[in-house]
């Protein structure tokens, strides 16, 4: 089937918030605008919204189903209510492999509804649909700086495939994201194997100059947005580049236990990801860097790290840490004391220094020590944000060098290269080790050479 | 910003949405539209899309030696073989349209043997009474006649009524007349086709 742009509008805002429960007569179509569309902060914009689901929504699918639609807005919530003889809808989604059921954006698979898209037109229209449900405008959507505007698809649930078409429909019209953040351990809690709360969803982010040029809106209130958002840009255009053109941004990422998230989907479940493009890349994107990806990938050791890279806790709860451990209690460690001038000055000699080394290239990188010394003097001062030091680590630190340069923190040292806990009678962190070449050993490569399976070592590892 | 101002970007819409719902190839149909300021009237610019896109449909061809010298604001020929059809726009920029407007569409669709025509108005939508009439009357936007009296030729018209938003460059529909949507619109002109093009048409 051809799809015409009337209907790829409907199934962008369908596909992109519709609700379906067990009344084959009436569904609903969600509008995450949260804060963005809230009546008692934008009384203009959420007006703006009203009237266009009233005159714009409502009848294009009168027209088309036949289907009646209404607005419902709760606090934080928008919803468009259909009613209507469905049967037209389902029987043409059936076509097209997607069974309308529950919260489609967490299920439905759209190769087929993309395959279908048969024109330029088509797919803008499909977009615009996407763009008016789960396109994020807000303000906090920029790269660094209000000159880099981003329009962002951002989906909840688990949904890979789905995230993967929408960005790679995006490719192919030369829309390439800026950024695409996968809903997985590896990406939202990258230094931190015990955070849990890595469920954040996808992020598809394109620069807005370039949707804005070939996409559109069907909402006003999107498209003022977007000029707004434009509009402080200051004439600085943005262009997007070719996925494999981008340079591949690498940091270390912790092994995260909810790597084998019942959650995840095969080939994701079970895989370590180096960077948001190992994704694509195994997903199979025709748009992703494969090959650079593979070689990145033969030196994965550098790149993995089987212990927490940082973690902030309660002293208790980090002994609880590491009792629990299987690799941990069986570890010894010795008690050592360093005033915190003494670490500064280590670190502001040289910021790369491994601490306890034990070979090349292996040891506690300064950086996190120093990080880690933040957290818990801020923490004493009532200075957090979260576990994040609330305004400048920097001065919070010289400030303390300069008020108590003797004060003392425990660290409590491994007798293998592994974690390092420091702490003060309250609070602890722990800081994992470097250490590429044992870590080297502790990952497998599978699936065409792009799966990464890493693993927590064990002693026998160190022994060989 | 003036009436005419529009004509560019809602040329460009109702190209595009043409193009995409009635033959994504372009291979089968042919759809042009062209707006009055490239064309002054609905002569001359069915002369300039001829010779510009080196049209052979011969009815359209004949068609057009006799056309009008009307000031249309926008129209757009869809050609199948040796057929066409002929959609003309007139846009508005009003507080809200009436049956004055409307008139206007049904006398240069009368004039012209258009198939079809749309009443857009930009920005905002219909009068109350228009509406009334619109939803009472369904047979005003259907329009019937024969051209010349004893031939037994008729010539069908129907109309629509939508609005253009500028600031998304969107058509939105009002429901009114018989013109519900572009794309009813484009499947009704593919399935006024001669049956065994259309079979073609849809075999591609």
């Amino acid at each position: 089937m051809s799809i015409n742009t009337d209907q790829a509008y409907i199934y962008g805002l369908i596909i992109g918030g519709g609700l379906f429960g067990n009344d084959s007569n009436s569904f609903v179509i969600q509008l995450p605008y949260k804060k963005w569309g809230s009546f008692e902060k934008n009384p203009a914009r959420a007006g703006e919204i009203a009237k266009s689901i009233v005159g714009c929504v409502k009848p294009l699918f009168e027209s088309i189903y036949g289907i009646t639609c209404s607005y419902e807005m709760n606090p934080g919530k928008w919803f468009i209510s259909c009613v209507g003889n469905t049967s037209q809808l389902r029987k043409e989604f059936a076509d097209l492999g997607i069974g309308l059921t529950t919260e489609l954006r967490k299920t439905a698979k759209i190769e087929k509804l993309i395959d279908n898209l048969d024109t330029d037109v088509a797919k803008n229209r499909f977009l615009a649909g996407l763009a008016d449900t789960i396109g994020s405008l807000a303000e906090s959507q920029r790269r660094f700086t209000n000159k880099f505007a981003i329009i962002s698809f951002e989906f909840n649930g688990f949904n890979y495939d789905l995230a993967y078409r929408v960005c790679r429909l995006l490719a192919s019209l030369g829309l390439y994201p800026d950024q695409i953040e996968w809903n997985h351990p590896n990406q939202q809690a990258g230094q931190d194997p015990y955070y849990d709360d890595w469920k954040k969803g996808f992020k598809v982010r394109v620069p807005l100059d370039e949707y804005a040029a070939f996409g559109k809106f069907a909402f006003s209130a999107k498209a003022h947005a977007a000029k707004d958002v434009i509009a402080k840009q200051n004439g600085q255009v943005n262009h997007s580049i070719p996925c494999d053109e981008k340079p591949i941004s690498l940091s270390n990422v912790c092994v995260h236990p909810a790597e084998n998230s019942s959650y995840l989907p095969a080939p994701i479940k079970g895989g370590h990801f180096v960077c948001q493009k190992h994704y694509c890349a195994l997903i199979g994107c025709p748009f992703a860097p494969t090959e650079k990806i593979k070689t990145i990938l033969k030196t994965a050791g550098e790149h993995v790290v089987p212990f927490p890279i940082i973690h902030k806790d309660t002293l208790a709860n980090a002994n609880e840490i590491v009792s629990a451990d299987d690799f941990y209690k069986t570890l010894s460690f010795r008690n050592d004391s360093y005033s915190l001038k003494t670490i500064i000055d280590i670190f502001q000699q040289n910021q790369r220094y491994l601490m306890f080394s034990a070979g090349p290239e292996s040891g506690y990188p300064i950086n996190y020590v120093v990080q880690g010394l933040a957290y818990l003097i801020a923490s004493e001062k009532g200075l957090l944000n979260g576990k994040r030091v609330s305004g400048s680590q920097t001065e919070l630190l010289a400030k303390a060098v300069a008020e108590k340069p003797d004060q003392m923190f425990t660290f409590k040292v491994p007798d293998l290269l592994s974690i390092l806990v420091i702490c003060d009678d309250k609070n602890a962190v722990i800081v994992g080790a470097e250490n590429p070449s044992l870590y080297a050993k502790l990952v497998t490569i599978t699936e065409n050479g792009l799966k990464l399976i890493a693993r927590k070592p064990t002693r026998g590892d160190y022994q060989e | 910003m003036k009436e005419v101002d529009f004509y560019p970007e809602i040329t460009k819409e109702l190209e595009g949405l043409f193009r995409s719902n009635i033959d994504p190839s372009g291979k089968t149909y042919q759809c042009y539209f062209i707006n009055n300021l490239d064309c002054v009237n609905l002569k001359k610019g069915l002369d300039i899309l001829i010779e510009k896109y080196s049209i052979k449909c011969s009815s359209l061809i004949n068609f057009a030696k006799d056309a009008p010298a009307i000031k249309i604001d926008i129209f757009g020929i869809i050609i199948f073989g040796d057929s066409f059809k002929l959609l003309i726009c007139e846009i508005k920029y009003l507080g809200a349209v009436g049956l004055t407007e409307l008139s206007q569409l049904i006398g240069y669709c009368i004039a012209s043997d258009a198939h079809y025509g749309i009443l857009i108005n930009v920005d905002a939508s219909e009068s109350t009474d228009l509406v009334k009439m619109l939803v009472l009357k369904k047979a005003i936007c259907d329009i019937v006649r024969t051209p010349k009296a004893g031939s037994g030729d008729t010539i069908e018209t129907k109309l629509g009524v939508m609005n253009w938003q500028h600031d998304t460059k969107n058509l939105v529909y009002s429901n009114l007349g018989e013109i519900r949507s572009i794309s009813a619109l484009c499947n009704e002109m593919e399935m006024s086709l001669p049956i065994e093009e259309l079979k073609n048409a849809k075999g591609k």
